[in-house]
């Protein structure tokens, strides 16, 4: 009974104490506090002060006013977006509170006309096609020797193995077109691990270099991006890739990987150019934003960002295209697989 | 994270001189081996910079072992425990869906010479040294539901003191402690694959602030083994570029098994 005592006054004592500590009495942090929290965690993670020349103090300066005097949430989350959107970069984002919706940069080459339509390509130059499991991959033959596979986007993971299955699909094929057009990306893993199905063996296709402290140059050392050997249905055959101007992220990942095979030509247009590394961080409110924390680097060490990826062989297209049926990239990619 | 720490890390301190008051309660002056089990929860608070500048609050499980060894005709005490602790966390102040769940380990070893006080109080002074990693796994309330891992380690070296003195059939112990130099690894971004980013600093009391003091009780020993009530207060406050600051009221509860004696 003492022991029983003694241990319900330790308790009662524990609770109190908990109260003293369990929560802030300072309540909802201001809007000064917050954009302030905005603005250094930026300063602190942002990978692309220094390539892109943004003057970040200057923008601190301009916005924080605005900021303070918002008059409600919504507002201080549109200037906190307008202040995001001068770094034009599509991995850089917020979402203020629960029922807000992500605000972000928007590309030129995402409002631009388009240039390629899958509708185009299923209905005239691959009329019968199987789609995975997922819906992530959709395939046939173009030819009776040319496959095509088509990736129309890298979110999600754990599919590359329907890769595999396509691939295995496609055992006639001597050559295969492999469609990254339009293709927004995803999950970075899934790049290197798809182009793995066509490797022979490891190469260094990139490089990352990570933000590693305070100072806008402050990075990590570079980090070897490799494509390796994967899968169970490796594919030696010679591939073409599709790319154009709206292959972002992941997708110039995969790009940037097959292009390091020396069975892969790259045709069509230059990609995107958006080639942070996101993360996501918080506000003391509980409002999410994502920024880019890495640059990323081919393998003779120069940056894509903003510039893309170019083709090895470069298709001109007509914004028309689609609406005439006609598809000149995989038209070209076809006539370079097709046996001579 | 060190709340965690701080948790075991007291009743670790709590046991040692325990043991001492115990045998003088008993009219004992002998040297003793004791072997300790605790196990109990704590109520923390915790700001991580490095994942968020929200505050998090939350309710802590966690076990502790400790083994004591009296040296020198009883005039010195090595003691060395070993504690491992978990808890989910919530934001203290935002109605923002965000969790954190940190797992934390630690061991300790601390090496303390007896002085006598009045009334057959003892007074016990020396030298603490942890080593410890906290593992905490950062649910944001993003769209993407993205999880990012954040790892620290520790290893620190300080004073630490205290005070033990028979209460009714039992013994009471105050201690306190709070290291003054630590080797802290506290990376500037979440751990990822492909990613070995550390970073080492070795920092004084003017970076890392750590302390924690606690109060433990031990009942009378029957056939050997007695009961221990701990309960301990620890704040730390790590200055890097992106701040830690922690403080937690824990509770543990255990018993305390002596294991022989070596002489008389």
């Amino acid at each position: 009974v003492k022991h029983v005592r003694i241990a319900a006054l330790l308790v009662l004592a524990l609770a109190a104490g908990c109260q003293g500590v369990a929560t802030d009495p300072a309540g909802t942090a201001s809007r000064a506090a917050l954009f302030d929290d905005l603005w250094r965690e930026f300063d602190l993670h942002y990978s692309f002060f220094e390539l892109k020349g943004v003057n970040w103090d200057s923008l601190g300066a301009h916005y924080r006013p605005r900021a303070v005097a918002a008059r409600t949430d919504a507002e201080l989350g549109a200037v906190l977006a307008q202040m995001l959107v001068e770094l034009r970069d599509v991995h850089v984002s917020i979402t203020p509170g629960d029922d807000g919706a992500t605000m972000r940069y928007r590309s030129p080459f995402e409002t631009g006309a388009i240039y390629a339509d899958s509708r185009v390509v299923f209905s005239r130059y691959v009329p019968t096609s199987h789609t995975s499991a997922s819906g992530h991959v959709r395939y046939g033959m173009a030819t009776p020797t040319v496959g095509y596979l088509s990736l129309p986007n890298f979110t999600g993971s754990g599919w590359a193995n329907e890769v595999d299955d396509a691939i295995k699909d496609l055992g006639a094929a001597e050559s295969i077109v492999i469609d990254v057009r339009g293709n927004g990306g995803g999950n970075h893993a899934l790049a290197p691990a798809i182009a793995g199905r066509f490797a022979d063996r490891a190469r260094t296709f990139g490089y990352l270099r990570r933000r590693d402290g305070p100072s806008h140059a402050d990075f990590a050392n570079y980090e070897a991006e490799v494509v390796e050997p994967a899968g169970d249905s490796r594919f030696n055959g010679h591939v073409y890739v599709l790319a154009d101007r709206r292959s972002f992220s992941t997708a110039e990942d995969f790009v940037l990987a097959m292009r390091s095979l020396p069975t892969v030509t790259v045709v069509g247009d230059t990609t995107a150019g958006a080639s942070g590394g996101p993360i996501v961080r918080e506000l003391a409110n509980g409002w999410t934003y994502q920024l880019s924390e890495w640059i990323e680097y081919t393998p003779t060490f120069t940056t894509f960002e903003d510039s893309g990826i170019s083709p090895d062989v470069v298709v001109q297209v007509k914004p028309t295209d689609p609406s005439l049926g006609v598809d000149r990239a995989l038209e070209k990619a076809l006539m370079l697989a097709s046996p001579r | 994270m060190k709340r965690l720490l701080a948790m075991p890390f007291a009743a670790w301190l709590c046991l040692a001189p325990v043991g001492v008051a115990a045998a003088q309660a008993n009219g004992s002056a002998a040297r003793e081996n004791e072997l300790a089990l605790l196990a109990g929860f704590s109520r923390s608070n915790r700001l991580d910079a490095t994942a968020s500048p929200m505050p998090f609050a939350g309710l802590e499980h966690g076990f502790l072992v400790k083994y004591d060894r009296s040296l020198h005709d009883d005039q010195m005490l090595i003691s060395l425990a070993s504690s491992f602790h978990a808890g989910r966390f919530s934001p203290a102040n935002a109605s923002s869906p965000a969790v954190e769940h940190l797992n934390e380990g630690e061991v300790r070893a601390a090496l303390l010479r007896h002085v006598s006080g009045p009334h057959g109080s003892r007074f016990a002074v020396g030298v603490a040294g942890t080593a410890g990693v906290s593992l905490t796994q950062h649910h944001y309330a993003d769209p993407t539901s993205r999880v990012s891992d954040f790892v620290i380690g520790a290893t620190t070296l300080g004073p630490e003191a205290t005070w033990t003195a028979p209460l009714g059939a039992g013994a009471l112990k105050i201690d306190i402690t709070s290291p003054v130099v630590g080797l802290i690894d506290h990376p500037y971004s979440d751990s990822r694959s492909g990613s070995a980013l550390t970073h080492l600093r070795l920092a004084g009391p003017g970076a890392y602030q750590r302390a924690s003091g606690a109060v433990t009780y031990m009942s009378r020993e029957r056939y050997g083994a007695g009961v221990l009530y701990t309960y301990r207060y620890e704040r730390l406050t790590y200055g890097d570029v992106q701040p830690l600051h922690t403080s937690s009221h824990s509770f543990l509860i255990g018993v305390t098994k002596k294991l022989g004696k070596d002489s008389p």
